[in-house]
Parts: structure tokens; sequence; C-alpha cells
């Protein structure tokens, strides 16, 4: 809590920050991907599912509490996307968002089920430099903006993988965010750094592994109703993730 | 500037004339969430109302055998559409119609099939207006369904997942509410003021306080 109003003098701050402030979540399961449509310049409308989640909760370095997943079980997001990953649309974020719904724990994760290839394959010693925007569409009035500048380079496959590409990535993130809602006038702006491996397999032509991670700084910010600041929360956040093909396909 | 015009105009001719009424967005129906779309794996109400309406023989028989004599009015149900497409607890808000109704109705609404999807089981309630003439009841199909919309909470701040009721509503009143502050009385100026005559406002007026 960077700034609190003083309309917080009323409320006891101190407990409600020892139970949000320092929380690590893990989550496992699987994620369903089914090609629901072609459109017609090529581009795919795949439905991306969360399915058998299972998870853990942590507060302040203490012992992992089993998770009640059951609000993100069966969730899913439909991308539009290019072959080359490119993200054209997005649409069912309005089904994760809100607090106690599970998006935030999930939106990375589903965004890098797409993530998109650069436009040349690296050579070594020779990084191939990228940025584009993603938005997220949450719903009517919220929607998050995001700047990624990447650079992917040449990785090592792993040991045994035969006919495997690697490919790795590193970069920045700008974020920035706004809830339009009139009874919750809120912005947010985001800073990150994100790295990860890709593994792909060239006979098969698709992705077998790719791990990730994501260090985020965010500040989210409410104003009143004459737009002055009402309250800020700044956030750090770090997200590890890793997806992995079944069956090695 | 002639052989831009042409340049133009043979461009035009060339495209096809749905791709230009489409305009720069493309098809509406590309969207992933365009009504009916195959790609969105969740229920809208415009999908539940083209289920609705397609059970409208369904509503018709059950008022045509209910209803010969009663005057026009109104009736609805309210059911929830599970995660499997299945509709349940259904009741029936029958009006002036007879009792026999009723289970007509539900077993109409049982066996509509919405489909599985994605989302949090559906609150719906559908009007089912009726008008009698000489010719028995008539089922009017009603334009709109109406669901009940999930109250989103602080979409933009990234909470616990099991985050209480409690703590919710805390940083709610905290970070978004904007609670009138309470009037404090003004302090009592040294020298009160002959009657009718204004009072500067204090510079520390709760009023003022917004314009942190």
């Amino acid at each position: 809590m960077d700034h609190l109003p003083a309309e917080a003098d009323d409320y006891d701050i101190g407990s409600l920050t020892s139970r949000i402030a320092t929380v690590e979540t893990r989550l496992e399961g699987r994620v369903e991907r089914l090609l629901a449509r072609v459109f017609r310049d090529f581009s795919s409308g795949l439905v991306t599912r969360l399915v058998d989640l299972d998870g853990t909760i942590a507060r302040a370095g203490g012992e992992p509490a089993p998770l009640d997943t059951d609000v993100l079980e069966g969730k899913s997001v439909s991308f539009r996307v290019l072959p080359s990953g490119e993200l054209l649309d997005s649409s069912g974020w309005a089904h994760l968002a809100g607090a106690g719904r599970g998006g935030d724990l999930v939106s990375e994760l589903l965004l890098q089920t797409v993530m998109r290839l650069p436009r040349d394959v690296p050579r070594v010693g020779r990084p191939v430099p990228s940025s584009y925007r993603v938005r997220v569409p949450v719903d009517a009035f919220v929607t998050r903006d995001q700047n990624w500048i990447v650079a992917f380079e040449k990785a090592e496959a792993p040991d045994g993988c035969r006919g495997c590409t690697a490919i790795s990535y590193r970069g920045e993130i700008t974020e920035t965010g706004k809830d339009k809602h009139p009874a919750r006038p809120m912005k947010i702006t985001g800073k990150g750094t994100v790295s990860g491996t890709m593994v792909l397999s060239r006979g098969a032509r698709a992705l077998l592994q790719h791990d990730f991670a994501f260090d985020w700084e965010r500040t989210v910010e409410s104003t009143r109703s004459n737009g002055t600041l009402r309250g800020r929360v700044k956030q750090t956040e770090r997200v590890v993730g890793s997806l992995r093909a079944e069956d090695g396909k | 500037m002639i052989r831009l015009l042409t340049t133009a105009a043979v461009l035009a001719g060339l495209l096809p004339g749905a791709a230009l009424a489409q305009g720069m967005g493309g098809d509406p129906k590309d969207r992933l969430d365009w009504p009916g779309s195959p790609t969105d794996r969740y229920l809208t109400s415009d999908e539940l109302r083209d289920r609705l309406h397609a059970a409208t023989d369904g509503f018709f028989a059950c008022f045509r055998a209910s209803l010969r004599s009663k005057p026009e009015g109104g009736a609805s149900v309210t059911f929830v559409v599970d995660r499997e497409g299945e509709a349940g607890s259904i009741e029936v808000d029958r009006g002036k119609a007879p009792e026999s109704l009723v289970p007509c109705v539900q077993q109409v609404v049982a066996g509509i099939e919405f489909g599985a999807h994605d989302g949090d089981p559906l609150d719906v309630s559908y009007p089912l207006v009726y008008e009698v003439d000489t010719r028995g009841a008539r089922i009017l199909p009603y334009p709109i369904v109406f669901t009940r919309p999930r109250p989103v909470r602080l979409p933009l701040l990234g909470l616990p997942l099991d985050v209480t009721p409690g703590e919710l509503r805390m940083l709610e009143l905290i970070l978004t509410e904007d609670a009138p502050a309470e009037p404090e009385p003004p302090p009592e100026p040294e020298d009160s003021p002959a009657e009718g005559e204004a009072v500067e406002p204090a510079s520390d007026d709760p009023a003022a306080e917004g314009a942190e």
C-alpha cells in the first residue's frame, strides 16, 4: 500500500496486508488447446482451456496449503493467431477477471501458449530483435496493453532431443491498463522483464517445451470521482512457468 | 492527381463489394466473441435467446393445451444452465395461467440443449408472453433473455485466489468507493459573525479532502 486515502483509517490495514502482501501460489495442470476455426486470412481460432488443476498457496514464507482451484477449472480463452504466433484477437478474459477468479495467476501462461516466433531463425551470435504489442481486451470496461521489446537468440537444444531447435528470448515489457467502470475507476502501469526458452521440433513442426519467467513491478492507482488520486498500490510479481507438450509431440 | 484517382478507381474495382462494406475492421463475424461463433466457449444471452426461440413451438403447445379463455398476459421461466449445458432449478412464474402450464414448460426447458460451456453456471430468466384469441393461445417469442451478470471486482489488482469476501470488501471500500466524508462542524470562530453574514470555509474542510 503506497498511498492510502483517509478512509483507510477506519480499517485494520495491518491484518489485511499481512494476509495479502506476500503470497506464493503454485499451480500445476494441463492446458488443452483445440483448433476451433480457421479464418479467411488463414489465422487460427484456438480455444485454450485449463484443466486438471492442482495448486498450493503459501503466505510470507510459511508452509504451503492446498488451494481450491475450482474457480479456474475448465476456464478457457480464445485466441486468434497467425501462424507466426502474432496475436490478432482474444476473448474470454472476462470470465477470469476480478478478485477471487484467478485470472491474474494464469494470464501470462495463457498468453505464452501463443508466443510469437521471430521473423528469422536466430543464428549463433546474431540475435533477432523484435517489438510488438499485445492487447488483452478483458471486458467492455477493462483493457490492458503490453509493449514487448525482446531479442531472440539461438539456444542449445536439450540433450537427446533429436531434430530440435531451441530459441531463447529476453526483453522488457511495459504495460498500461485502465478500468473505465464508473464504480471502480482505476489504472495500472507496469514494467517488467521477460525471459524464456522455446524448444521446437523441426520434424513435427511443433512446440515441445516453453519455459519462461516474468518479473513485474506494477502500480495500481484508484481515482476519486473528481479525478484526483485516492489510493495507490505497488505490486511486485514473479511469474515462472513451463509448458510441455504431452507425449513429446 | 488524375493518375492517383485512376489507380484508386481500378483498385476499388478489383476489391469485392463485400470487402469494401466490411471497412477497416474486417467482417464483424470474424470476431472471436461474435454471437454463435464456434471459437467462443462461453454462452451469451444471444445464444441463449436463439435456443429458447427455437423451442417456441414447445412453449406454444403448452399454452395451447393449458389456456382457452384466459386473458392475454405474461409468465416467465427462470433456470440455471450448468457447465454441461443442461437447464436445472427450473421455476415457472405462471401469472394468471393455470397450474397445468408449469410442468409442461419445465419439460420444454429441460429438453433444450444449450451446449457445454466453460463459464460459470448461468442464471437465466425468460419472459413467456402469450395472448389468447379465438384460435387458442399464441406465444410471442420474447426478444430478450435476462441473465444475471457476475460482478467483476478490482480486476486490475493482483490478489490471492483465496482472498476472503471480507478482505475484498475492505479493499473496495478503501480504494474504490467514494464514500462521502462525514461533515464536521465548522470550528467555533473567535468572533461570531453577525446573523446572515457569510462564513469563509475552513482550509481543512472535509469537502476539499478529495483534492489531494
